[in-house]
């Protein structure tokens, strides 16, 4: 058997084997290494990169060592450390190449919009224009931008660039958007976990009951209803149709406030239909999920097992099925990240709520680069943690796992 | 083993038990796998229904056009109310919004199927490429896929079809590689799994002692067995498309005007549903679209049960 070999751990000293790919990368960072100490000058000489050009490959050349190295040192560590080592290496190279995929892509796109307002001033003269397009650094090749780009980011702490057109920097139109986003985000999460998980578990208790087929029903509709149609109609329902009928709005039309309120009553007030929107998605997708998880483990041996030496129907379903159905439903939780978000980029739209979502759609409508990019980026590291919290949280539904399988 | 089958040869009956198996297999007429495929799902009565629902649909949008009245704008008669000759009501602009139904249907339709192509193609190509080939050519590819599921899709699908559109392409052609640009890694990732576990079977070891290339090897023996789950994901894939292309029309991003698209019809309900405190606009385009979804995703669902190799055994 080929397998047995690469899952023999090497003794505490020896050098381990080393498989293949590894060696690969190895000598391309070596290569790197050389190329850098033998070229820098070379490249210096021709004064088409910048200094800070130059400082940015020379930190991607560093972070490259440093991963590299932590790569070779995860062979002599536990299969934990190990794991969580490659992980993390992996992440951060995920979370480069969308910064990289987003920069590329968005600069793609043709003709001076992103910075249309500040030079298409009124009597602007073409030196003036020239003057500001050099300060601006837009005069310079795409890859020069991105080098420049890349030696802001990979610094402590990360400096993710300055909006011309929000006049503030990205850093803080984050901070500022991202609060209202996981307000909603995290109630829609939460309320659509509580409903999900237990509807779920039960559909698959009682399989093709009149329950199951209800829920199955219901998942189906919740993936096909278009939430952006779905927000409307229940906007017109609970807001425009009791004003219509002389009484007042049972929830409001959209935003996060009514005037100059700002107790949290209001709030939940204001939360309800976009959690609502957000959450028949969410429900429908994971109660479905949940009661497949659950189905596959129910037919397992070791609930017969149980069953047959005399523990209540619940006791088995509780601590044998469902304990051993969480694995599956943690890495969705982990994975639904992305997908939450792009859920809330539209709700937010439709209900006027002033998140992230709003801010993404208008800054890539209004061709905002480098908030883009910025929002990306912390989403992607957002994802990386999630899927790295979501791994260690599989130590804790099941201490069996040890990850003592090489990748 | 050599004992067992022994005994079995020795009981009284047993001679009898094989010869009636015998004549079974003899009259039992034999079915291919892609026949029992079709008998597994023929007892969905659901998803016959949703194909017939579909075909209704699809006919109706691309058929019904033809026979009505030119659909010209009519300025004295925005926003009427349902009437014998506008079923729907009119628009801002006084056309007709069932004839507009209609043909934004056409486009909806148009892009669901040809997104999904595109989202297949990619996704088969890249999928068998990394779950046979392996190594540094999978670690490429499923890094990609990870980035690209990294980052919400409609954000990519926003910027992407921008791209496309300012580089020349028609609109419906750009949003169209958009939205198979930015689906395919999902899909990409359920065919690695499958094509992952063939590269093992024995037919594949077969074809390889033969000296068959690796090419014809994905060609012909792994791509035509992977055809199930594949053609589950195209049903899933239409679904997808269908709900982007409208959100981002939705988004007032898509297909612009005067092209119309359930999305963009949407959008004018939108407004009217805000503005003039009317959701009828909004009603009809939103069901077409939740009514065509569903009965892809049924479809799928279906066809998910027949091709499960889980369901022989029942």
């Amino acid at each position: 058997m080929a397998t047995l070999v690469g899952t023999r751990r090497p003794s505490a000293g020896a050098l381990p084997r080393i498989p293949t790919r590894l060696l690969i990368i190895i000598a391309a960072v070596v290569a790197a290494n050389l190329l850098w100490f033998f070229g820098a000058n070379a490249l210096d000489s021709t004064g088409q990169v910048p200094d800070n050009g130059r400082d940015a490959l020379h930190k991607l050349l560093l972070l490259a060592d440093v991963g590299t190295v932590m790569f070779m040192a995860a062979e002599w560590m536990g299969p934990r450390l190990r794991y969580f080592i490659r992980r993390l290496v992996l992440g951060a190279i995920t979370v480069l190449l969308i910064v990289t995929l987003v920069y590329f892509v968005l600069n793609a796109i043709p003709g001076e919009k992103w910075y249309s307002h500040l030079l298409n001033v009124r009597g602007a003269t073409p030196e003036h224009i020239a003057n500001l397009r050099h300060v601006l650094g837009i005069d310079r090749p795409v890859y020069v931008q991105f080098l420049t780009y890349l030696n802001q980011l990979i610094a402590i702490p990360p400096d993710l660039g300055y909006s011309t057109a929000l006049s503030q920097t990205v850093w803080d139109a984050i901070i500022t958007h991202i609060g209202p986003t996981a307000i909603l985000l995290g109630t829609a999460y939460v309320v659509q976990m509580l409903i999900a998980i237990p509807v779920g578990v039960i559909s698959a208790v009682r399989p093709y009951s009149k329950i199951d087929t209800f829920v199955t029903s219901f998942s189906f509709f919740g993936i096909s209803l278009p939430n952006y149609w779905f927000g409307s109609m229940l906007i017109y329902v609970f807001a425009i149709l009791p004003i219509q009928l002389g009484h007042s709005a049972i929830f409001p039309v959209g935003g996060q406030h009514t005037g100059e309120q700002t107790g949290i009553g209001d709030l939940a007030w204001h939360l309800v239909l976009p959690v609502i929107v957000l959450a028949v998605q969410g429900i429908a997708q994971d109660a479905r999920y949940t009661r497949s998880a659950m189905l596959d483990v129910l037919g397992q041996d070791y609930i017969r097992t149980a069953r047959a030496k005399g523990l209540s129907g619940w006791a088995v379903i509780m601590r044998h099925a469902f304990r051993n159905s969480l694995l599956p439903i943690i890495t969705l939780a982990g994975l639904e990240i992305p997908q939450l978000f792009a859920g809330a980029i539209i709700t937010e739209f439709v209900f006027n709520w002033h998140g992230m979502g709003q801010l993404t759609v208008n800054q890539a409508e209004s061709g905002d680069l480098i908030t883009v990019v910025g929002i990306m980026m912390v989403l992607a590291s957002l994802v990386v943690i999630g899927n790295i919290v979501a791994d260690l949280a599989y130590t804790l539904a099941d201490p069996r796992i040890t990850f003592g399988k090489r990748a | 083993m050599s004992v067992d089958t022994a005994a079995v040869v020795q009981q009284p009956g047993g001679p009898e038990v094989a010869s009636a198996s015998a004549v079974d297999f003899e009259t039992t007429k034999e079915v291919g796998y892609y026949s029992l495929v079709w008998r597994r799902f023929r007892s969905r009565k659901v998803a016959l229904v949703a194909i017939a629902v579909i075909v209704i649909i699809a006919a109706s949008c691309f058929l019904v056009p033809l026979f009505l009245p030119p659909n010209v704008p009519d300025a004295s008669n925005p926003y009427a109310g349902l009437s014998a000759q506008h079923p729907f009501g009119t628009d801002e602009i006084g056309r007709d919004l069932f004839t507009r139904n209609l043909l934004g249907g056409q486009i909806s339709l148009e892009v669901g199927l040809f997104a999904m192509l595109v989202t297949i193609i990619i996704a088969t190509a890249l999928g068998a490429l990394s779950g046979f080939v392996t190594g540094i050519v999978d670690g490429v590819v499923t890094l990609l896929t990870n980035a690209l599921l990294g980052i919400p899709g409609i954000v990519l699908l926003i910027l992407v079809s921008k791209i496309l559109v300012s580089s020349g392409l028609s609109p419906v052609t750009g949003v169209i590689l958009g939205i198979g640009f930015i689906s395919w890694p999902q899909t990409s990732r359920i065919i690695r799994s499958v094509v992952l576990s063939l590269r093992e079977k024995e037919f594949v070891e077969a074809a390889r002692a033969l000296g068959t290339t690796r090419m014809r090897i994905i060609l012909r023996h792994i791509v035509p067995n992977a055809l199930g789950p594949i053609i589950v994901s195209a049903t899933f894939a239409v679904v997808g498309a269908i709900l982007l292309e409208s959100a981002l029309s939705f988004l007032g991003l898509g297909i612009g005007i005067p092209t119309a698209t359930w999305g963009a019809l949407l959008e004018g309900g939108y407004t009217a549903t805000t503005a003039h405190n009317d959701f009828l606009y909004a009603l009809w385009p939103g069901l077409s679209i939740l009514i065509t979804v569903l009965c892809f995703a049924y479809v799928g669902d279906a066809l998910r049960d027949a091709f499960d190799p889980r369901s022989f055994e029942r």
